[in-house]
Order: structure tokens, then sequence, then C-alpha cells
């Protein structure tokens, strides 16, 4: 079946979303372990919770998950914050710190996934805007999905100018490179470790509000979001801002064609496949150094 | 001194000779002369619930089901069972396996052997359930599921396990009704399907029927759990440009796949969701868009089963919801156990099971039941599940959930084609 | 300006220093020379606060420091240039010098710093928005002095600027050093090139095996026989 113009059209705009979408929690995840040098694997269940706080705050109190995505981004800096102080900072310097936080930030997503199972149930939950796709041309958009990709790459560039110009942005790439050297100029790293899990946290939490207006909200999310944001960083490189840019396109694109093209059945298959190619011509991942 | 000693050995002898024969010749009077069984108080159902951990809200409500069935029982004196020439009360045992298959075999085990338990009943899902049901089988111990819809445990057949739910495979039989009765008939079919076994099963036996019927798949799809986004799926499905669009799918993911659907502005002519929009939450969320919408249910309150009335006000009165069929099965299971026990006139496991396999379409609030083996679609032997169950099509209007299929038992017209998405 | 007293330093259960007193006063070019493995970068890490010591302690302007980390003692005003120089690679040449004016004294003049430091160090401004880590080691070197005077110390602290260099850049660093003493900062500069060092040093210290062996005007060791057999082959 060859699929015409305008579905190729449709097909393309339609991974740019979801891959923008990617980016943003990929770009939160990677801030964390670009200046922390571990994974938080509690990443998706934190973007689930922010899809959570918008989804009640929606249907509670009426309000919208654009306004709400401010208070999501706050509750996740505080369990951002919390994660930092108890679960990385004592295992700091450690010699198996790496190691040590996945695990501690893996159980961290069981516990929040559990939580919120308990709490809310595996019930169907989320946010319906109710508002008519955009249709440009021929091709039809949703609009939570386009406002949603939209945000997801303002926010990205924010962050990304945040990072490249101001001072602080600096300072996290420097203690990104060597805590050592950066304390030395007088950066307290704990500092801004503390910053930087809170940024990433709060990012998870934005990417969750924007989520729960386009899929649906469950607390599976946590886990199917959290191996998706992993696979990304991975593949893009740890650490590197330009890795979860490409990474996060990437998996888009391979997400969306690879489903039009060969069928949702291949997709785990599709992930395991670009992972390994990519990974065994580049270790580090597309961006990624050392 | 060595005579002496040679008397007392003898008589050491004689002694523990005289012990043992008495021993032996008093357990052999005691077996043959065993009195009639201890005057029997109770007849014991055994079940094992989840009444915590992740399926402890059905759990609970198959609970609620089953006690209305035993206080009504009691209050009518109980069974009669020839056997004891009394009718006899019902008493129920039940644990809470919490919502985990090791636990609950251990539970099951533990009925059998300690709690000496006359019948099973079986524990919520088809895991579970799949887990127990060798031990029933290992003991020779009734076991009558009613909340496992999965084809793989009648496939085993066991001798002396049976199921009460429509197993998956026979949900096709209704989706065949369904489009046979519409007017004019769709000729093309677009089937989406988790790939998970339970929905594998139905959408499998689905496309088969249909297929044999005369309609024509222009789609199909098995999709991997971990599909957050839909859109390509759909614009696929799109393409195909089917009249009728079926998906077997979580309730999550229905309310992504409705979403998305509205997006791309795929608007078939019937759109059938399997768990979903037979959520009311889902009516609530889509409102004028989920109308005509089609989704299914083991069971329905609107019924005209005798005794659905009843049942049905008896349970908002007391629980505060409308009953699903996680509390009607298991009321209708007691109302068959009933039955079996009188035929039967035994507790006895052979006698209880010959019993059910000699019953035919004995009433219960889910419809009559007969117990009977079948060969599925797909061409597996299925032992002992109930021939006369059935997976309800349900169609959305005005808000509600309404019966479709089988037409027998419906009292609306079906919409068709859907009205599509509005503007 | 910097007193450290009776100083013990050990990895584990492996003394590094032992009982090491130094000062430095107010203008001061001090330099510590000793062979590879004496102690010397142990001994800089403990005054920057990388490294606690097991006893003794160290004074700046009269505060006790030892204990506080590092990241306090650079707001002090005591700036280490570490060994290997600890620029950050993936910065560029501006960026390094931007950040390395963290300290709220240092930010405050951090443009006229800045204008400075490309005047001691114009290829710096060649290479302004070139990545650190793209630098040849010479100017990896300049650069790394530039940052630590980036921070406005009131004593910069130098761990062998020298080390890796090509003789024609050794010189040339050894000049700019002469430069800034004149310029009034005060240094403690630790060297294997003892001979250059011990030459623009006010006094020095030797260190073997962690502890002070011997201590005087630079002048008066580059005199002493034994060391001058030993650490200057003469
Ligand atoms: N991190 C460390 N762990 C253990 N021992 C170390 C460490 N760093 C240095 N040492 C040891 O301490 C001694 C002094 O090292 P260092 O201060 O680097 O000497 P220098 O700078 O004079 O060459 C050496 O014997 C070295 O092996
Ligand atoms: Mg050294």
């Amino acid at each position: 079946m060859i699929p015409s113009a305008d579905t190729i059209l449709q097909l393309i705009v339609q991974a740019l979303l979801l891959g923008s979408i990617y980016v943003l929690m990929a770009v939160g995840l990677n801030v964390i372990y670009g200046v922390v040098k571990a994974i938080n694997w509690a990443h998706g269940a934190f973007v689930m919770l922010g899809a959570y706080a918008a989804y009640w705050l929606y249907e509670l109190y009426g309000i919208s998950p654009y306004a709400s995505a401010v208070f999501s981004a706050i509750a996740l800096a505080a369990i951002g914050a919390f994660t930092h102080e108890l679960l990385m900072k004592p295992f700091f310097g450690m010699r198996y710190f790496r190691a040590i936080t996945l695990v501690v930030t893996y159980g961290l997503a069981i516990l929040l996934i559990n939580i919120t199972r308990y709490m809310w149930t595996d019930v169907l939950r989320g946010v319906n805007l109710g508002v008519p796709p955009a249709t440009i041309g021929a091709i039809s958009i949703s609009r939570p999905f386009l406002y949603g990709g939209l945000v997801a790459i303002a926010l990205s560039i924010l962050f990304y100018l945040m990072l490249k110009r101001t001072q602080i942005g600096r300072a996290a790439r420097a203690v990104s490179e060597s805590r050592k050297h950066a304390m030395l100029v007088g950066i307290n790293p704990n500092v801004m470790s503390r910053f930087m899990v809170i940024s990433g946290a709060a990012m998870a939490g934005v990417t969750g509000s924007l989520i729960s207006t386009i899929f649906a909200v469950t607390p599976e999310m946590g886990s199917v979001l959290g191996i998706k944001a992993i696979t990304i960083v991975i593949l893009g490189g740890l650490g590197s801002y330009a890795g979860a840019l490409i990474g996060g396109l990437m998996i888009g694109f391979a997400e969306a064609s690879g489903t039009y093209f060969l069928g949702a059945r291949y997709q785990p298959l599709l992930y395991f496949l670009t992972l390994l190619i990519v990974l065994s011509i580049k270790p580090t991942g597309i961006a990624g150094e050392e | 001194m060595s005579y002496k000693k040679g008397v007392v050995k003898t008589t050491y002898i004689a002694i523990i000779i005289a012990i043992i024969v008495i021993a032996a010749i008093g357990g052999m009077a005691y077996m043959y002369m065993k009195p009639a069984p201890p005057a029997k108080e109770s007849i014991k159902v055994g079940i094992s619930l989840s009444l915590s951990g992740g399926f402890a809200a059905p759990g609970q409500r198959q609970l609620w089901g089953l006690t209305m069935w035993v206080e009504e029982v009691n209050e009518r004196g109980g069974i009669y069972v020839a056997e004891y020439g009394k009718k006899l009360k019902v008493s129920l045992i039940y644990y809470d396996d919490r919502s985990d298959s090791a636990t609950a075999t251990r539970l099951y085990e533990r009925l059998i052997t300690e709690d000496k338990v006359d019948i099973l009943l079986g524990p919520y899902g088809s895991g579970i359930t799949l887990a127990t049901a060798p031990i029933a089988e290992k003991y020779k111990v009734v076991m009558l599921s009613q909340m496992a819809a999965a084809d793989t445990i009648p496939a085993k057949g066991y001798d002396y396990v049976f199921t009460l739910l429509a197993v998956a495979s026979r949900f096709g039989l209704s989706r065949v009704e369904l489009l046979d009765s519409l007017s004019p008939k769709p000729k093309t079919f677009a089937l989406l399907t988790s790939n998970e076994l339970y929905p594998l099963t139905v959408a499998r036996a689905t496309k088969t029927l249909w297929e044999k019927a005369g309609y024509t798949s222009v789609f199909y799809e098995e999709y991997p759990k971990g599909v957050t986004d839909f859109s390509a799926i759909l614009l696929r499905a799109k393409a195909a440009d089917p009249e009728v669009f079926y998906a077997v799918c979580y309730p999550a993911d229905a309310f992504v796949i409705m979403r998305q659907m509205k997006d791309i502005k795929f608007a078939p002519k019937l759109i059938f969701l399997d768990d979903g929009p037979n959520d009311p939450k889902f009516v609530e969320v889509f409102g004028k868009e989920a109308e005509g919408v089609f989704t299914q249910m083991s069971w329905h309150w609107e019924l005209p089963f005798p005794g659905v009335k009843e049942f049905v006000e008896k349970f908002k009165a007391r629980y505060n919801e409308l009953p699903r069929h996680w509390s009607a099965y298991p009321y209708a299971a007691g109302q068959f156990i009933e039955k079996a026990i009188e035929k039967a006139g035994s507790l006895d496991s052979a006698k209880l099971r010959a019993a059910f396999l000699e019953l035919k379409d004995v009433p219960t609030i889910v419809g009559p039941v007969t117990f009977g083996d079948w060969t599925n679609p797909m061409g597996e032997k299925l032992k002992q599940i109930n021939l006369g169950a059935i997976n309800f099509g349900l169609q959305i209007q005005k808000g509600e959930m309404r019966v479709a299929i089988p037409r027998k038992y419906s009292s609306v017209d079906i919409i068709y084609p859907w009205p599509g998405w509005a503007s | 300006m910097l007193q450290v007293s009776e100083v013990d330093v050990s990895y584990g259960h492996f003394q590094v220093l032992s009982g090491v007193s130094l000062q430095v006063r107010d203008k001061e070019l001090v330099t510590v020379i000793g062979s590879n493995g004496a102690g010397k970068t142990t001994l800089l890490s403990t005054i920057a606060g990388l490294l606690p010591p097991k006893r003794g302690e160290i004074r700046f302007m009269g505060k006790r420091i030892d204990g506080i980390p590092p990241y306090k003692v650079v707001e002090e005003g005591l700036v280490l240039v570490p060994e290997g120089r600890g620029n950050f690679s993936r910065l560029t040449v501006l960026e390094n010098l931007e950040l390395s004016a963290y300290t709220r004294r240092a930010k405050e003049r951090k443009d006229e710093t800045i204008e400075e430091v490309f005047n001691l160090f114009p290829i710096l401004r060649e290479r302004m928005h070139q990545k650190a880590g793209t630098l040849s080691g010479g100017e990896q070197q300049m650069l790394a002095i530039g940052r630590g005077l980036m921070a406005r110390p009131k004593l910069l602290m130098l761990d062998e600027p020298s080390l890796g260099l090509a003789p024609k850049i050794v010189l040339q660093i050894f000049s700019i050093l002469r430069r800034l003493k004149e310029e009034g900062i005060t240094i403690l500069l630790i060297e294997q090139n003892a001979h250059r060092a011990l030459e623009l040093a006010d006094r020095a210290y030797l260190l073997e095996t962690g502890r002070v062996a011997m201590q005087g005007r630079g002048e008066e060791l580059l005199q002493d026989p034994r060391l001058r057999k030993l650490y200057l082959g003469i």
C-alpha cells in the first residue's frame, strides 16, 4: 500500500509532535544525568504524577492542564528535591554510585506507580479538552498534540538557552564535567545538583501535564514512559542536550513510521534494533561524549 | 537366674503381642463398624478471593454477589440433600489471596485439606484461575469458575473444573450476529487488538468468524504493550477505509484510540471498542461523540432473565451501585450449585460432577446454564464450558449502555451507521 | 596571610604529609619544590579544602579554613589552579573565564578582569569562542592561570604550571608569573622545575616525603649544595 503524499505529510507532522514530547521528557532526564551522573529511573513515574496532577485539577476544579502545568512543575520539583536529598546525595562519592542510584530510583518508580495504582486504581482517566483538530490543507492534527509539541519545543529551547547563556547554566555544565574543578571555582556542587534534579523533575511534571491531554492517564504510563525516556537518552548520549534532541526525534520518527509501514507489533523490536545499531556504531550514543 | 530371666522375657513378648492384636482388632472393628458420617451441619463452599491487591475492586464485588446468594439460600432453609434427608445450610469459607496466584494456590489446598469444603468456586481472573484449577483437579473437588474467560483453562481438559463465564473465543459469536443484523450489511472490517493473550483470543475468534460469514478484513493489527500513541496505526486503518472498526483493547487504549480517531477524522460506519465505552467515565468524557459506539459486557442489569430485576434492586439498595458481572456471575454460580446439589442428592464430588453435566438450561440471572464441550473457532477443544454463556454487545444510546446483541434480549433498535464526528 | 601549622594528611592509612608548616605573607611569591610524590599536590589540595587535614590547622587572613569546603575557601580569596589545569573542556574559553568569576567579589569586576586576562594572554582573546578542550597545552595553562585570576584571588596557588610544556612555553609562563608577582599578587607556586622557581621566589620550601626538609629565601636554597645536587642536577 503506497501512502499518499498527504498521508506522509500527516505522518511526518505526527512524528515531529510525538518526538518533541519525547525530547522534553529526555531533556529532563538528561539534565539530571548531566550533573548527578546517575540515571533517574523514576523519571517516567514523575511524568505520570504530573499527568495525574493535571488530571485531578481538571476533573475537580476544571483547571486547564496548560495552566496547571505550573502546579505540576512545582509539585514535582518538591518530589525532585526529596529525591535528591534522600535518594541521591547520601550516595555521592560512593564507588558504585551509578548502580546504587539506578536501583534506588527504580525502587522509587515502583513505589510511586504502586501508590498511584492503590490510590487511584487502574481506572480509565484522561483529560478530554474536546477541541476539534486543527486542519492544515489535507492534514488534520490533534490540537492538544500540537500545543503539547509546541510547548515542549519551547521549553526545551528555553532550557537550552538557560544552560548556554546563564551563569547557572555554565555552572551546571561545569559540575557535569568535574565536581572537583567546579568546587575550585567556587561552585557548591550540591546546590547545583539539587537545582538540576529539581529542574529535571519539574520538566517531568510539565511533560505529564501535556501528556494528560494527549494520551490516557494510567499508573502504567509511569513505567512505559520511563523506559522510553531511558532508551532515548542512551540512544542520544547520556547527559547530552543534543542527544536528547536527536534521540527524542529519532524515536518519534521510528515509532510513527515503523508503526505505519511495518506494523505496531514490531514496535519493541524497532526500539531494540535502533538502539543496537546506533550503539554498535557509537557506544556512547549519537551525541555522547567520553 | 537364667531361668527366671527367660520367664520375664516371654511375659514381655506376650504382653506386646496382646497389645498389637487388640489394637489391630479394635482398628478393624472401628473401620468396619464406622457409623454414618457425623451429622452434616452445613454445605461448605470454599473460595479464594482477591480482597486486596490489584484485583481488590472486582474481588470485593465478587464477594458481594456470593454473600447475597448465601443469605438468600439460607433464608429458604438451605439446600435439600437427599443423602442426609434434610435441608442443609450453606456456609461460605473464603480467604484473601491478595491478588496473588501463589497465595491462592496455597489457599485452595487449605480449603480442600483442612477446611474440607464440599465444592469450590473459582477465584478472580484467568491468571489465578489457571494457577489454582490443577489443585481442584488433583483432589477431585468440583470447582466452578465464574471469573475466568481464558480459553486456555477449559482447553486443559480438566474433569473437575467448570467454566461459567463466556470464554474469550465465544465473544465472536455475538460480533457475527451484530454485523448480520445491520442493514445495509457492511462488507469490510478493520480489526485492531492488543497482543496479550486474552484480547488476542477474542480478536482471532472474531476475525475467523467474520471472514467465514463473508466479511472482508481490510486491516488487521496486533499492538504490543507499551504503545501510547495510536495515531500512526489509525492513519493506516483509515487509509484501508473499512466500514467496521473493531478494537479489542483496554480502557486506557480505547480512550486514546477514540480521541485520535477524531483527530485524524477517521469515521467508519461502526465503531466497536471492547473495553472503555463500558466504563461510565467514557460517556462522561466523550459525551455526544460516544453516542452509537459499541462495546461489550459479560452481563447487563437490564437483561430479561428471571431474577435479574430482584437481584439488581436488592444489590443497588445494599451496595449503592449497579451490579456488574463481577457480582452477577458468582450469584448465578450459587444458583447453579443449588440445583446441582439437589439433583445429585449428595455432596460427593463425583456425583456432583455428574449432576453438573446432566443439568440442562438451568435458569440463572446470567441466562440458562448448560455445561458441555465446544470446539472454538481456532479449533481448540474446550471442556465443560457454559454453552449458554453470552458476551453481550452493547451500544451507547442517549448516554446509556443498552443491550444490542443478542437481538432476542435487546429492547432497542440499533443505530447504524454511526453518525460521525460532531464538527 | 596564609599560615599552615603542623598539618598531617593521609589517604586512608597512608600518611602523605606529616607536620607540615608553611607561611605565605602578603605580596610574597613562595614556592614549594620537591620530587614527584613528595606530597606537593596533596598540600595544595588540603589548603584548598579538597582534603581534610588529620591534624594541625590552616589559617587564611587570620581565619581558620581547614575543614571548610573548597567553594567556601574560594570565597575567602584563596584560589587554586590545580594540577592538570582544571579547565572545563566542553565550555568555550570565554565561558571558562566568565564562569571562574563565580564569587560575588569576582563577579563585580568580571568585565574588567577579563580585559586584564586578555591583555596578559592575547592568544586567549583570539581563541575566545573555541572549546577549551581544543586548546594546545600552553594555551590550556594560560587559560588555567587566567581562570585563577578571574576569581580575583588574594592568594593564588599554582600546581606545577610548567608541567608538560615545551621549553619555549615554559619560559613564557614563568615570565607571566614574574609579571603577576610584580603586579603585587600573592602566589604560592609548586614546581618541579626547581631552578626557575627558586630564582623567582621570595622564599621557598623543600618537601621530602611529606616533611619540610628545608626552607629559606629562594637564593639561599639555590646555593645549598645538597639541594643543588639532588634537585637541580648541578
Ligand atoms: N588519591 C590518592 N590516594 C592515595 N594515595 C595518593 C592519592 N593521591 C596521591 N597519593 C599518594 O600521595 C603521595 C603524594 O602525592 P602528591 O601529593 O600527588 O605528590 P606530588 O604532587 O608531590 O607529586 C604519593 O605517594 C601518591 O602516590
Ligand atoms: Mg603533584
